[in-house]
């Protein structure tokens, strides 16, 4: 029997109501509520927006089929209401801090971004913080979220994701993946700015094994990187640090067959063995480099130098490392302290550091480093040293070593007339007024009165 | 039927079915958008489950959190606690911690591991050594035992193990007995000191200190312990041993702990057991004073530190502090008390933010008013004459402007004139440390236009104070946020900033960046 047209509108009245409680119905949230909390139960059954008939499916039931799990399968809608609810908690602050970063945490492993904005929203700096910190409270308890998936989060980081507050995530970020996946960081390394350098490169060895399979694959890593990201120091820096064995076995070879193919790598193998070499004499050494290339010779005699055991081996290097024109290398800091220490081990040690830095060329790169050289002896021979200037053939140095005279006289033993007597051997007028400015110095400071 | 009417039929139904669907969904995930935070960029995330009606499920879902992760357990280390409960005892307990040991040392550290794994086995393997240590009956022999494994030295075990395995089997021991096999190794020094520190706190008093003594007496311990000490957490220093002992006597026994120290014939161990005791509070500290034969730099010492104390006593007044500080502090000549006095209300008032209410995060989301906040701080501190009230003032203010800058505002109008302006512009440079740069540019809004010299230089000190800092935080998104700043005396001020906070690190950079953000002009005068 057909029905009538009355009964077929309520049919399709009914029907169409039918859908939009279905659409409703399919349109719920899905959350879960422990089988312990009487009030999750209760808000549970509170949460269902749908007016339809759907009460006798408000148990928690989640799309998935998951009933009554606690926390732990929470989506970021359950951490987001939860979060929001904290200031009405009344927690004290180490709690409420506790907290949020727990939440943060596992918010972080279903919702990475969600986590991270909430977060952000909150105060940035430490309140009970007395030194600087780089990222505030929270943005640690992100870490591991941030070291699961490092290619994911360095985009957000790349992209600055977050405005300028990617600059906090970027340390954690670093920190973390340094920790679980160094070669992975090592691999950014190019994407760095020169701020983070030094985070980024603390952070490859904060965890490595020296000398293990581990330690070998990342310095591998390093080492594939172009020479305008990872110069020979951060290379040679690296080889240490993932205790990579040093090799010499035909090295002169190795290093001659690098020159021009590969001059970061001839450089650090340059230095490796320079390193090796530094208890030998200069002629020694001399010998084993002749047959390398200038440039390259000066960087494993710096390094034998630089690493040098045996003070009377010093000179010796240092005088290779004049005739290699290694100026640079003289003019530094090191260098200097080396002769120093050398010179102090004796009266006869300063009298041969004296007597080597007056054969040095005179240079502007090579006048400290004379001064400095002949301080000791003068310092401690005041009379026996007036002879042995006398025998400087004249011209720059002799000048020099009297105004250090002058110096040395003034400042170590208070004594003008000394000084008077060395200033007055000068022999070029325009370097006089300058030993003479120093000397007005020292007049000035202590307030001494010509008589 | 029709097959057009069919088609209809269905397309209607479809069509209110899915429109249900979307307005549904939609009304849930306009819910999480969050109100309180004008800065929160539009959520990309998970919209799928929430709604702002659910206000209440988020307060149930709070309380279940917080129930399921309870306060944090006094060892730290959840992971250890729990598999100590849980874990249960092998069969044969040594060859079980030798295996868990090797796992621990095979880890592999880069390269998709999960980063729970190392804890967990650290955890599992600290387990195992306590069932071994309990079932070996000689924790001595554990003890040399492990320390013959190559993976021991490797993993720092012997260290990492004084915090859980040792301690807990020394705990179950006693000290007493402990104290034989705690001997054996340096690394074991701290499960020493804590284990018997714990039990004179308990109530183990003179007679426990007296035995421990008389244990130990001519071994190894004995002739290193004067010199051993530990960070303590509430003190936040490095404290002795016999101090630390000489603390947890109680003044009951104060007669007993002066005879047994002055009976000792090392004078470091008398005057660290005396001067510890002076710590456990000032009665203790004058009822020391007062005793004949001490050692003249004992006193000064039991002085020193009463006077450190009572200066930091938020029960006395603060001008009996001012007097404590002066008689440690002798040295200052022309002693301000006025900043000496606002010193002490400001470090009163950050005790008060920090230890008590969360009231600074809920000031921020606006669960406490000022006013409520004005209240419980004046409150909470200790009573304070007229001459504290501005310090307490322009202190409050200056921990309320980092959460809400309008806010906080109308906490100086109870001020003259001239200091309110005095608090606001000092404000920029002193206060607002390390908070987001955006909230910090938000707060120049407050402050009214400068008049004098002093006011011209603080508007735009704040700018150069923060740049190494922000530089150190945000590096070069710092530098991307200053270029989108709006134009002003600000937004100079802050680029300045940049270059010579740069060029103290790196003068090549500071040329490149100085390039960057003012291009030389294209007509150069070259």
């Amino acid at each position: 029997m057909q029905p009538s047209n009355k009964t077929r509108l309520w049919i399709l009245g009914a029907s169409h109501l039918a859908m939009l409680a279905i659409g409703l119905l399919l349109a719920r949230p899905h959350f879960s509520s422990t089988e312990n909390s009487a009030e999750n139960k209760q808000g549970a059954s509170n949460s269902s927006t749908t007016a339809a008939a759907t009460s006798s499916s408000q148990k928690g039931v989640s799309r998935q089929g998951s009933t009554f799990k606690p926390s732990t399968s929470w989506h970021g809608g359950e951490y987001a209401r939860a979060w929001k609810a904290l200031p009405h908690a009344k927690l004290s602050t180490p709690d409420r801090i506790r907290i949020q970063r727990e939440l943060l945490e596992k918010w972080a492993e279903t919702d990475l971004v969600g986590a991270i904005d909430a977060a952000l929203a909150e105060a940035w700096d430490n309140d009970d913080g007395e030194y600087f910190d780089s990222s505030g409270q929270l943005l640690s308890a992100l870490s591991k979220a941030l070291a699961k998936d490092p290619g994911r989060s360095w985009d957000m980081i790349r992209d600055r994701q977050f405005g300028v507050a990617t600059g906090m995530l970027r340390h954690e970020w670093i920190r973390a993946v340094g920790q679980t996946d160094p070669i992975f960081l090592a691999s950014k390394m190019g994407e760095f700015s020169w701020r983070d350098a030094d985070d980024v490169s603390n952070a490859l060895f904060m965890d490595v094994d020296p000398g293990s399979e581990s330690a070998k694959a990342l310095y591998a890593a390093i080492a594939k990187l172009p020479p305008e990201v990872v110069s020979a120091e951060m290379l040679l820096d690296a080889a240490k640090r993932t205790g990579i064995e040093v090799d010499l076995q035909g090295i002169q070879q190795e290093v001659l067959s690098l020159v021009g193919k590969d001059d970061r790598m001839a450089k650090v193998r340059a230095t490796q063995w320079g390193w090796q070499l530094g208890s030998l004499p200069a002629s020694e050494i001399e010998a084993q480099v002749a047959a390398l290339p200038e440039a390259i010779r000066s960087e494993v005699v710096w390094a034998a130098f630089d690493s040098m055991r045996k003070p009377e081996n010093t000179l010796g290097l240092a005088s290779l490392l004049a005739s290699e024109g290694a100026w640079d290398k003289l003019e530094s800091r090191d260098t200097v302290r080396q002769l120093q220490i050398l010179a102090s081990t004796g009266e006869d040690s300063a009298r041969a550091v004296a007597d080597w830095a007056t054969d040095l060329p005179v240079r502007k790169e090579t006048t400290e480093l004379f001064h400095r050289s002949v301080d000791n002896y003068l310092r401690n021979n005041m009379d026996g040293a007036r002879e042995w200037l006398a025998t400087l053939p004249e011209g720059t140095w002799r000048d020099r070593a009297y105004a250090e005279y002058s110096q040395q006289a003034l400042n170590a033993h208070n004594n003008p007339e000394a000084s008077r007597w060395a200033l007055d051997q000068i022999g070029d007028t325009t370097f006089k007024s300058e030993a003479e400015s120093w000397r007005s110095q020292w007049e000035k400071r202590t307030g001494w009165q010509a008589q | 039927m029709t097959s057009r009417h069919v088609i209809l039929l269905v397309a209607s139904h479809l069509a209110v079915l899915g429109l249900a669907y979307q307005l549904s969904q939609a009304s849930h995930a306009a819910g999480e958008s969050d109100a309180n935070s004008p800065n929160a960029p539009t959520k990309v995330s998970d919209r799928s489950s929430s709604s702002a009606m659910l206000a209440g499920d988020g307060q149930a879902l709070l309380a279940s959190f917080i129930e399921a992760h309870g306060p944090p357990p006094d060892s730290g280390l959840p992971l250890y606690d729990e598999l100590k409960k849980t874990l249960p005892v092998a069969s044969d307990p040594e060859a079980a911690a030798l295996a868990a040991i090797l796992a621990l040392s095979k880890r592999q550290l880069p390269d998709k591991l999960d980063p729970h794994e190392s804890e967990r086995l650290e955890a599992e393997a600290s387990v195992r050594i306590l069932h071994w240590l309990r079932a070996s009956g000689d924790p001595g022999k554990v003890l040399d035992q492990l320390a013959t494994y190559p993976e021991t030295k490797t993993l720092g075990l012997l260290s990492s193990l004084s915090w859980t395995a040792f301690k807990d089997m020394a705990s179950e021991q006693g000290i007493l007995k402990a104290s034989s096999w705690l001997e054996k190794s340096p690394d074991t020094r701290r499960t020493f000191m804590l284990v018997a520190l714990e039990e004179m706190k308990e109530g183990g008093g003179l007679s426990l200190i007296k035995q421990l003594e008389s244990e130990i007496k001519g071994s190894a311990m004995a002739g290193w312990l004067p010199l051993f000490s530990m960070w303590n957490k509430e003190d936040k220093g490095e404290r002795s041993y016999y101090l630390s002992v000489g603390k947890t006597v109680s003044f009951g026994e104060r007669q007993a702990l002066l005879d047994m120290a002055m009976g000792n014939e090392n004078e470091h161990i008398r005057n660290q057991l005396l001067l510890g005791f002076s710590r456990s509070g000032k009665q203790a500290a004058d009822w020391l004073l007062q005793q004949e034969g001490l050692d003249p730099k004992l006193i000064e010492l039991v002085k020193t530190v009463g006077n450190d104390i009572a200066s930091k006593d938020t029960s006395l007044a603060y001008d009996q502090r001012i007097d404590a500080f002066l008689e440690v502090n002798a040295g200052v000549k022309q002693p301000d008390r006025q900043a000496l006095m606002n010193d002490m209300v400001r470090e009163d008032l950050n005790g008060f933010l920090s230890n008590g209410r969360d009231w600074r995060y809920e000031f921020r989301h606006g669960v406490a008013t000022l006013d409520e906040v004005l209240a419980a701080a004046r409150e909470g501190m200790p009573k304070m004459p007229p001459a504290a009230e501005e310090a307490f003032t322009v202190g409050l203010y200056r921990e309320l402007v980092e959460e809400d800058p309008r806010k906080a505002l109308p906490l100086l109008d109870s001020l003259p004139e001239d200091r309110r302006r005095d608090a606001l512009f000092n404000s920029t440079w002193q206060s607002m440390v390390n908070i987001a740069p955006d909230d910090y540019l938000s707060f120049f809004s407050s402050l009214p236009e400068p008049e004098t010299p002093a006011e011209k230089d603080l508007r735009t000190k704040g700018w150069n104070w923060k740049a190494r800092g922000f530089l150190m935080r945000y590096g070069d998104d710092y530098v991307e946020w200053v270029k989108q700043m709006p134009e002003g005396i600000d937004k100079n001020t802050a680029m300045n900033s940049l270059i010579w906070a740069t060029r103290e690190q790196n003068p090549a950079e500071a040329r490149k960046l100085n390039d960057q953000l003012y291009p030389p002009k294209a007509d150069a005068t070259k």
